[in-house]
């Protein structure tokens, strides 16, 4: 288990700076904490009795500042670091302005992690796997990061997929602290989530894929996709290149099939790439028809040989 | 460091206290408070055994810094209501009979409050997407669903209360008595192992290998011993007598001696004022090592010049077993049609929710005493006498409630450990393995790599059957020897085969340990036949179930070891599984498209995560294709080819109770209840007057293990003639008493009367009167014979058991062909347990059965590279959860045994055989791909079709 000298809850930005910033060497940063404890145990980062020790964890959840979403004048949404997956369920007013979070939040961890693991942590934990990342990633999130500089609170932003730069790292620097996530809003699109992992509640993805889209009046064509994988390489990926072929196009079977063929070069997973290809055909093709049914389009199903 | 002082509110009451900074609120509630109904089967988030409520919000409380709970209210399980005034959910949960080892339970019954405080009306699907953090191994979630269900009922008005009591009856055997230990274990009373503390008690740790095979050259302890708070730290030095334990070969010494075999394996034990202090002493060892060669391979384990691991052992076999009977060649050439194919199963992990946790002291009298959730007392008391040099009454085991065993819990792998720190220290100590331990370090089920090569003609008779399994034991032999045998014995499944050859082969290698579990092999080999039926059945265009009525063994018929059945219930089985799954009959050719008999009653609705979301998702697009597979299945009741016995005694006690006292050990399956219903029953009291004694080696007759299905055979068929012998004697007394004769005496209820006259009183002024007026203490007792003989050395012919049961399953599947998800939507069970003592309790074994065969089918899979474990935690050792579970439609039938004085016979083991081959046979019929090795993971499926679309596609360029 984790073992710690000291544990400190700041309750402003500042002082959790402050503690942050002077923290010894190897202490760690806390939020809901659900990933940090699982990692300091045998097999992971424990040592031969299962144990990893640090100096000090400093924990944010008391720092208001960090807590709730608002919208911004730009039309974009701010989600505060502290924000928890379960909220995504639970208020839906939220869910409104993210239609795909609420699917993607049903698949990720389960009931009581959700209501501890926040959107920031999933994101500077940069797993490859993350869920929580695709959906962000394809509404152009940006990561919102203060540091103090001459004892001033100052930020940076910077795009999400440039963040996260490879499989747990990512481009926060000693001292800095998630603050918020930017993203744009997709009022009155329809969102899905797709998942596979091993079973299906409380598990690790294999493949994920988020979709938020948005017909035209008539439901003739795509005026707006948003598409994101995560699980299939070291860092989540925007497939923008889809986004772009769908944008405009007419609604239909033959054209989610063809956009659905788009991204299967896009794999670069070192293990299960036949698996994670196939599974990336056919999850563009279901989150595409999943999200247009929640904006009431039913398309008829293509035939796939079995 | 820096202590925090904290103030919180836990269930109402306010607290004040000073906690490290590390804790976690389990921490604080265990091992500060001592609220132990709070419990720890992970550590990681990953099993929801310590789900509280924080502020109204259920957490894991493994998973919170108990920091972050200062000004919070806390409620625990402890919280929900008084232990003597459940709520109505734990009334439900006892009602349905949703608890069976109780270890995950007071988590279940926390999420379960919190999803019906989230929203009283939600539906099945809703239910089950709430609870799917919080993993439960016994039941297969069928009876917590059905508890949740009917307290929503309750709660809203649409059941009346009296829904949660028990439904009279006159009579106890046959009827769903409520589990007598079901209070203790949903209100979260019940103390395991590691819930428990003695006065001055030091904290156990211990030491494990980092090499697969190495020779210890040193080990230096000084450091250890030296760190102020140590009391005492053990190495194989420490044993005073002959070391080694084991099930069928004493091969494992308490802490490695000489060299390490497996990674894990235990070198040295420290014990410690705190467990701080204990791991900090366990780093301070020194181990100088020299690795030898390593074998991770049984087959290469076999080859010649391969590392050997025990000089006992030069070739690494633990075990050969021969079946030989008729001449498989001449069979063979009657054959019309030859079928030959491979099969791999892989290593399982019991994964009980309790992990391995054990408590010793050296008693006033100088008996060792070891409290522990152990599954072969019996046997442990023997192998500590010789290792301990004490004579066996010195030795004292005290089985500790079991949170699951499955098996996992016969090997002694920790209680020499315990005993030999409670000598040396002469002070109480605590093991308490972590989740990753119980995983690295306990034995699997054994992975099997098996050739089989069937002979039949045209109408579907087999003529020959040969099979050739090599299975990986691991480093040490456990319960290899009898796995190895029951594979054998019941390999080529129950059928009637002139010619027949079975050789199973258990060999050493490097890797971690294989021992029991549930089934004993059976599953391994009756998977190979039942898949293996279907390749036939599809070959000869036949139904699979009529092929396989066509071989049926049935009365009169000669099993494999060549003895005579006097009954057989297959055929029954596989008309109950037709009727009950309306099953469609026709060849196994990928019907699954086809079929009308698909998405019954008998089954539930895909599983999409959606029951929350007020959108709806997209309309099916054919990309999930459903299929049904059948499998049918036999087993073997208690002890293998060995006379096995149990012993019982009873007393007719104060009041019109009872004391029952055997060495029984109830591992969730329920055989308390049983006991008490049968011992009601021919006592003529009710299962409430049963006082049940503790499984004690010092105070309990010999009743030994929990496995091979033999806990009602043999114990409850003991226990009932010990009532009868105790009964017998009390209606003597009675009778002369009242001057008639004796076998006009009756009693049930807690009644005593004579028949035809109105001479009755109750039950406890009759035994006031016996011992006041008779002087008489009214006590029987009795053992219980199962006599079976060993195996022909050569030829395996011999009598195994004298009682068999036969089964069958129908799984109705749904593959989804982008993700290769296989969900179970259905399974149709129907066993044969002679005679039901407790239906529901055995509907109980049948879903734990079934999920249990689901997780091997699916996606369990216990790995290694070089020897270390990569599936060490329950993130990476994927278990069945609340939304990956089927409907489950147990049919009970019963052919109840002449040889047992109860009729009963067992069904904890059979019910997982057929699960896995039905759900392998549905996953063809319905996309025409058939997995030979298990388990038939996303990524497995997916390769199959993409092999699949390959072949279909170049026989078509053809």
């Amino acid at each position: 288990m984790l073992t710690c000298d000291d544990y400190r809850l700041p309750r402003s930005l500042k002082s959790a700076l402050e503690a942050w910033s002077k923290a010894p060497e190897g202490s760690r940063l806390v939020a809901g904490a659900t990933d940090t404890l699982p990692w300091a145990r045998q097999g992971r980062a424990g040592d031969i009795v299962g144990d990893v020790h640090v100096p000090l964890l400093v924990d944010v959840t008391e720092v208001s500042a960090l807590d709730s979403y608002r919208l911004q004048d730009d039309g974009r949404i701010r989600l505060g670091a502290n924000l928890v997956f379960q909220q995504f369920l639970e208020d839906e007013n939220l869910a409104r302005y993210l239609p795909h979070m609420p699917p993607c939040a049903l698949w990720f961890a389960d009931d009581q992690i959700r209501r501890q693991a926040t959107i920031a942590g999933n994101i500077v934990n940069a797993s490859p796997a993350a869920d929580g990342i695709p959906p962000l990633v394809a509404l152009n999130a940006e990561v919102e990061i203060a540091s103090l500089h001459d004892q001033e609170v100052v930020h940076r932003n910077l795009p999400l997929v440039e963040f996260v730069t490879g499989p747990g790292r990512t481009q926060l620097q000693p001292g800095e602290i998630v603050t918020a996530v930017t993203c744009d809003t997709a009022l009155g699109y329809g969102g899905a989530f797709e998942k596979v992992g091993h079973r299906r509640s409380l598990v690790i993805s294999i493949v994920c894929t988020s979709c938020c889209l948005k017909p035209s009046q008539d439901h003739k064509v795509f005026d707006d996709v948003r598409l994101a994988l995560g699980g299939v390489g070291p860092v989540p990926m925007r497939l923008d290149d889809v986004e772009t072929f769908l944008r405009g196009q007419t609604i239909s079977p033959q054209v989610i099939a063809a956009a659905s063929e788009i991204p299967l070069d896009r794999v670069a997973s070192r293990t299960r790439r036949e698996y994670r290809r196939d599974v990336i055909r056919g999850f563009v093709d279901r989150s595409i028809r999943d999200a247009l049914a929640r904006c009431g389009i039913s398309l008829p199903p293509t035939h796939r040989p079995a | 460091m820096n202590e925090l002082q904290i103030e919180f509110t836990l269930n109402g009451r306010r607290i004040k206290r000073l906690v490290k900074p590390y804790w976690r609120l389990l921490d604080l509630l265990r091992e500060e408070l001592h609220f132990t109904g709070t419990k720890e089967g992970c550590g990681a988030g990953e099993c929801g055994t310590c789900s509280v409520f924080v502020d109204g919000a259920l957490i894991k409380s493994c998973l919170m810094p108990v920091a972050k709970i200062a000004g919070t209210e806390i409620q625990t399980v402890e919280g929900l209501a008084r232990r003597d005034a459940p709520s109505l959910l734990q009334r439900a949960f006892h009602k349905t009979g949703a608890s069976q080892c109780g270890y995950c339970i007071p988590g279940m019954v926390m999420a379960a409050t919190a999803a019906l405080r989230a929203n009283a009306e939600a539906d099945r699907d809703e239910i089950k997407e709430r609870l799917g953090g919080n993993i439960c191994r016994c039941t297969g979630y069928q009876k917590i669903i059905d508890a949740v269900e009917l307290a929503r009922d309750v709660i809203n008005g649409a059941m009346p209360e009296a829904a949660l009591e028990e439904e009279a009856s006159d009579s106890f055997i046959g009827a769903d008595v409520r589990r007598i230990d079901a209070p203790g274990k949903v209100t979260g009373a019940l103390r395991y192992a590691g819930d428990m503390t003695l006065p001055d008690m030091l904290q156990m740790q211990v030491l494990r290998s980092t090499r697969a095979h190495a020779r210890i050259l040193s080990i230096d302890t000084s450091a250890a011993a030296a760190l102020p708070g140590v009391e005492g730290v053990i190495t194989c030095d420490d044993v005073p007598g002959k070391d080694g334990f084991g099930v069928f070969v004493h091969d494992q010494p308490v802490m490695a001696r000489g060299k390490v075999r497996y990674v894990g394996e235990a070198i040295a034990a420290v014990a410690a004022e705190d467990l701080e202090t204990a791991k900090e002493a366990v780093r301070r060892i020194v181990v100088e090592y020299e690795d030898l060669p390593a074998v991770f391979d049984p087959e290469e384990a076999l080859a010649a010049g391969a590392p050997v691991l025990h000089d006992y052992a030069p070739d690494n076999l633990v075990k050969h077993i021969p079946i030989h009977k008729g001449n498989v060649d001449d069979g063979f050439g009657l054959a019309d049609i030859i079928v030959e194919n491979s099969y791999t199963t892989q290593q399982v992990e019991h994964a009980y929710l309790e992990p391995e946790a054990g408590l010793a002291y050296v008693d006033a009298d100088g008996v060792v005493t070891i409290l522990a959730p152990d599954q072969n007392i019996t046997h442990h008391r023997h192998m500590l006498s010789d290792i301990l040099a004490l004579p066996i009454n010195r030795i004292r085991l005290i089985m500790s409630p079991v949170g699951g065993g499955f098996g996992g819990k016969e090997d002694m792998i920790y209680q020499g450990m315990l005993a030999l720190m409670a000598m040396k220290t002469l002070r109480p100590v605590r093991l308490v393995f972590t989740r990753e331990e119980s995983i690295t370090v306990s034995a699997k089920r054994h992975p099997a790599r098996i050739n089989y090569k069937m002979g039949l003609r045209r109408d579907g008779r087999i003529v020959a059957t040969e099979i050739r399994a090599v299975c990986d034991g691991g480093a040490y032999g456990f319960s290899t020897e009898g796995v190895m045998r029951k594979m054998a014995i019941l390999g080529p499944g129950p059928y009637d085969i002139p010619n027949v050859k079975v050789d199973t082969y258990g060999v050493y290698t490097n890797n971690t340990p294989s021992g029991a579990f549930r089934t004993f092999g059976a599953m391994q080999s009756q998977f190979a036949t039942e898949s293996h039926l279907d390749l036939c059945a599809e070959k000869l265009g036949m139904d699979p179930f009529d092929l396989r009525k066509i071989n049926a063994m049935r009365a009169g018929s000669t099993t494999h070891t060549q003895q005579s059945l006097e009954r057989a219930s297959l055929l029954q089985a596989f008309d109950a599984a037709i009727a009950a799954s309306s099953w469609e009959a026709g060849p196994p050719t990928v019907r699954g498209s086809n079929r009308t008999d698909l998405g019954g009653e008998g089954t539930r609705r895909s599983c999409r995560l959606d029951s929350r979301l007020r959108v709806e998702a997209g309309k099916p697009d054919g990309t999930r294709v459903r299929g049904r597979g059948m499998a049918g299945s036999w087993y073997g009741i208690a002890r293998t080819a060995a006379m096995d016995r149990a012993g019982a005694w009873v007393e007719l006690d104060d009041g019109g109770t009872a004391k029952v006292i055997t060495g029984v050990t109830e591992i969730g399956e329920g055989i308390l209840t049983v006991l008490a219903q049968v011992a009601a029953e021919e006592l003529g009291l009710t299962p409430a007057d049963i006082t049940l004694g503790d499984n004690d080696t010092a105070r309990a007759p010999e009743a030994a293990h929990a496995g091979a299905t033999r806990q009602t055979y043999m114990i409850a068929n003991a226990v009932a003639l010990a009532a009868r012998d105790a009964r017998s004697k009390f209606d003597r007394e009675m009778a002369e008493h009242w001057g008639v004769a004796q076998d006009r005496i009756k009693a049930a209820n807690g009644t005593i009367w004579v028949q035809g006259s109105n001479l009755r009183m109750s039950m406890a002024e009759a035994v006031a009167l016996c011992k006041t007026q008779r002087g008489y203490v009214p006590v029987g007792s009795a053992s219980y014979t199962a006599h079976h003989t060993g195996l022909d050395p050569v030829t395996g012919a011999g009598k195994p058991w004298q009682a068999y049961v036969f089964g069958c399953q129908v799984a109705e599947v749904e593959v989804d062909t982008v993700t290769g998800e296989v969900q179970v939507l259905g399974i149709w069970a129907a066993h044969d347990v002679g005679r039901a003592v407790n239906p529901r309790g055995v509907e109980g074994q049948i879903e734990g059965a079934v999920v249990q065969g689901l997780g091997q089918a699916l996606m369990e899979e216990y790995k290694t590279v070089d020897g270390h474990s990569s599936t060490d935690s329950f993130a990476k050792y994927i278990l069945p959860t609340s939304l990956d579970v089927p409907q489950i439609n147990s049919i009970i039938i019963e052919d109840p045994d002449p040889l047992s004085p109860l009729g009963a016979k067992g069904i904890g083991e059979p019910a997982l055989v057929p699960t896995v081959p039905a759900i392998i046979n549905a996953i063809y019929d319905a996309v025409g791909i058939r997995i030979n090795s298990l388990p038939a993971t996303p990524e497995k499926v997916l390769e199959a079709l993409r092999a699949k679309r390959k072949r279909m596609s170049s026989s078509e360029a053809a």
